[in-house]
Order: structure tokens, then sequence, then C-alpha cells
């Protein structure tokens, strides 16, 4: 008998396939934190972040089948979903947002202070030094859209930047940041 | 300013330029669309938003402490197994035979890995469903993985169902029972994406069928044990001569030139 936490996760999501309660649990414990740290962080609301963690992982249950490993790990497949719904739910509120006081929010993010504090996973480690390879004009770029859930354009209005310009660099720092993370043998699957 | 889609559709280059945006869900809804559009047919573009989302996933190891009693609520809305699923709760690989089996009985309509070609009569095969990449060891998953590179994933399916304007059609049986699923996008590329219908025997196939008035037009065979396949109805054929409907019939393994029988399924397309 295989201790479940030396299970794989592909494994584990094909017992969720065969109703293994336990083997959700498995993977909650794994990555529940993950989802919730990056839509708390996405949203800066705990109850929503709250709310979007069950949510992905109630659909973890109920289709497992939709993770496909050849496109990339679990905790990837997680995040995006996680990442997909913490931006709308940032982007209805500011559509309400943005009929009362459009101005005051331009200048509030204009003036964004991120923290890098990222977990103590290597991979994380190893892609916040990727980061911090980038040029400080990418690296904006990355992080107002991904953190905040800006489109590029709002991101080009906040940057006072052009828009085709923000759209490479966004491109460009992703690319770069995995060319650097290969050169150091460390794989992102 | 929004891509011009009504008129003219982004080229490959512009879709490029987005793909890190679009992997940071940093786009325009209608630049999403064209996208995941674009997507279907370009693994080279899928594999770079793939790669994108990786690297994005790791920008959000953010770890939150998580609490026992979200675990709870999430616990509690568990659909329960069914009881007819008894197999040993620490054999977690499984076979992909009993996986498949444990997926048929909770899933109505499963999509599939999908194998195909362009191509109005392109003859498709099955591919390995998704649970023998899911269930076996790492070796049998790497190997998993090269099967399904280069060939369209569910993700192409997925997207196609994203695609304004797409149109799905629920083929039933004469008793009603609904069996098979298709999607057809505008530009005429469409995928069988589910199918529950019955493996056939040894020289049997299955055969996919556009039927105008009463004309048939084969869209390609689906062989004897129905996944997921791609097809084309050219565009012309449902401008000139109206919707069609689609029809599966039993041939012969080769197929026919026309249906020799009434239709195992069928159904129409609808928004």
């Amino acid at each position: 008998m295989v201790a479940l936490e030396e299970v794989g996760d592909a494994p584990l999501v094909a017992a969720v396939g065969r109703y293994r309660k336990e083997a959700l649990a498995e993977l909650y414990r794994r990555h529940g934190g993950a989802v919730l740290g990056l839509v708390r962080r996405v949203t800066g609301d705990p109850v929503e972040a709250e709310d979007v963690t069950q949510e992905v992982f109630l659909r973890l249950w109920n289709e497992p089948e939709r993770f496909d490993p050849a496109r990339g790990s679990l905790r990837t497949y997680l995040l995006t979903q996680s990442h997909s719904r913490a931006v709308e739910l940032v982007r209805s509120r500011a559509a309400r947002l943005r009929r009362e006081e459009r101005d005051a929010r331009l200048t509030a993010t204009a003036g964004y202070d991120l923290d890098h504090e990222i977990s103590d996973l290597a991979l994380a480690e190893q892609i916040s030094s990727a980061m911090d390879g980038l040029t400080s004009d990418e690296r904006q770029a990355i992080e107002l859209a991904y953190y905040q859930g800006h489109t590029y354009r709002e991101v080009a209005t906040l940057l006072h930047q052009p828009e085709g310009t923000v759209k490479s660099r966004i491109r460009a720092g992703l690319s770069r940041m995995r060319t650097s993370l290969g050169e150091r043998g460390v794989t992102t699957g | 300013m929004a891509p011009d889609l009504m008129g003219r559709p982004l080229d490959h280059r512009e879709i490029e330029d987005l793909l890190g945006a679009y992997a940071l869900d940093a786009v325009d809804p209608d630049e999403r669309a064209a996208v995941d559009a674009h997507l279907v047919e370009c693994v080279r573009c899928r594999t770079e938003v793939d790669h994108h989302r990786q690297i994005a996933a790791g920008l959000g190891n953010d770890v939150s402490p998580l609490s026992a009693e979200l675990w709870d609520r999430i616990a509690g809305q568990l659909t329960p197994r069914p009881a007819r699923d008894d197999a040993s709760v620490t054999a977690f690989p499984g076979t992909p035979g009993e996986l498949a089996r444990a997926r048929d009985r909770r899933r109505k309509w499963r999509v599939r890995p999908l194998l195909g070609a362009a191509g109005a009569a392109a003859a498709v095969a099955a591919i390995a469903v998704l649970g023998a990449s899911l269930a076996g060891t790492e070796g049998q998953l790497s190997q998993a993985r090269q099967a399904l590179d280069g060939t369209a994933s569910r993700a192409a399916v997925q997207a196609a169902l994203a695609v304004p304007g797409h149109q799905v059609a629920r083929l039933r049986s004469a008793n009603g029972s609904a069996l098979a699923e298709l999607v057809v996008m505008p530009n005429g590329r469409g995928y069988l994406t589910t199918s529950k219908m019955p493996a056939l025997p040894a020289g049997r196939t299955y055969q996919l069928w556009a039927i105008f008035g009463s004309r048939p037009i084969s869209l390609g065979l689906l062989g004897n044990r129905p996944t997921t396949a791609s097809f084309t109805l050219a565009s012309g054929q449902s401008s000139i001569a109206g919707q069609p409907v689609l029809a599966v019939t039993v041939e012969p393994a080769g197929g026919t030139t026309s249906p020799s029988g009434a239709p195992f399924v069928s159904g129409s397309l609808r928004s």
C-alpha cells in the first residue's frame, strides 16, 4: 500500500475520477494554499478567494478529465483557472467602480507598489529570480497584468506607454523567464 | 482599438503578439475569442501559451494557509460515488479500462483528445482516452504526452465551443437517446466532441454524413469505436442548400458512397 502523500498528482486526479474523496483532499492539501493565495492576491478579498478555491476544487471533482497532463502540471492547470476567475471578479468590480470614480481609481492604481512576497517553494524562488532578470518595464507590465488583473491596454494607460509595446513586453518577458529557467535546469511543467 | 473581427481576422503574427497577454488573462474578450479560435488550429501557438501559463503559475505561488472550514465546505458539496464503483481504495492507478468505465459512469458527455486530419472525407482514428495518460506510470505518461503532441487536443474542442457563431448538434437515435455531440465553427471545421455510440464489431464502421434535403455527403469515417474526430463541412455546402441534417450510419469497414440504411443517430445544427 502506497501512502497518499507519495502518490503523484496525475494518479490522484485519476482517483478523483473514481470518486476518491481522500484523493481530492490530498490535492487540496497540496495546491489549495496556492489557489487561495493567488486569488486573494489578485482580488484582495479573502471571501472571494475562498469562493473561487471552492469552485476550482469542485470543478476538479466534477470534471477531472478536463485536466490534460500533456499541457502542463496540475498546479498550472488549477492556477490558470483560478487566475482567470479572479480576473473576472476584479474586472466586474472595476467596471462598477469605473462608473463611479474613474479618475480616482486610475490614480490609486497608478501608484502601485507590489511587494514580491512569494512563497518559499523552490520553483517560485527561481521564477522570482528569473523575474529579476527582466527589464523593469517588462516586470511592471507582467505584474500589473497578472497580479492586478489589468488588460494590457489598461497597463499601457497606467504606464503611459503604447499598447503594442506593452503587449510585446509581456510576451518577451514571459519567454525570457522560461529561457532563463531552462538555462538553470529548472523545468516548469 | 478592438481587432476587426467582423471584417479582417487577425493574422498569425498579430495573434502571436497577443499570446503573452492572453496567457495572463490580460486581453479583451474579442481578442480572447480570436486567440481561442486560432489555438484550435495552431499547435505551435498552443504550446507557447502552455509555456507562458507555466511561468504564470510560478508567479502565482503565494501560498495562503488553508482553513479546515474551507475544506469542510468543499467536502460538503462533493457528489457521492455511485454504489457500483467497488474498486479498491488503495488501487489508485487502476487500468485505463477501469478508469474509462468509471468515467463512463460519471460523465454523460465526455471530451476526449482528438486525432484528426482536415478534409471533407478525412478518415479519423480513435486515440487513447485521457484516462490512459492519467492512470499510467511516469513512463506511460511521457508516452501519452508524445502521442498527444502534434494532434489537436481537447483544448481544440473547448476552443471551438468558445468561437462566436459556433453551432452544435446533438445526435439522437430513433428512440431519442442522445448518443453523440458535434460542434461546427463558422469556418466549417467541426469536431465530434463526445460519443456514447457503442463499439461495433470489426469489419464495421460508423460513417458521418451531412444530408442536404435528400442528398447525403460523406464527412468521413469514425471507426468502430468513435471517440473524437474532426471533419470539415464546406461552407458552400450549407449556404447553397441550407442547413444539413447530420447523421451517422453503420457501414462496412472502408465506408460507402451513400448511406446503406437508416441513420443510427441524427440531429440538426443549432446555435
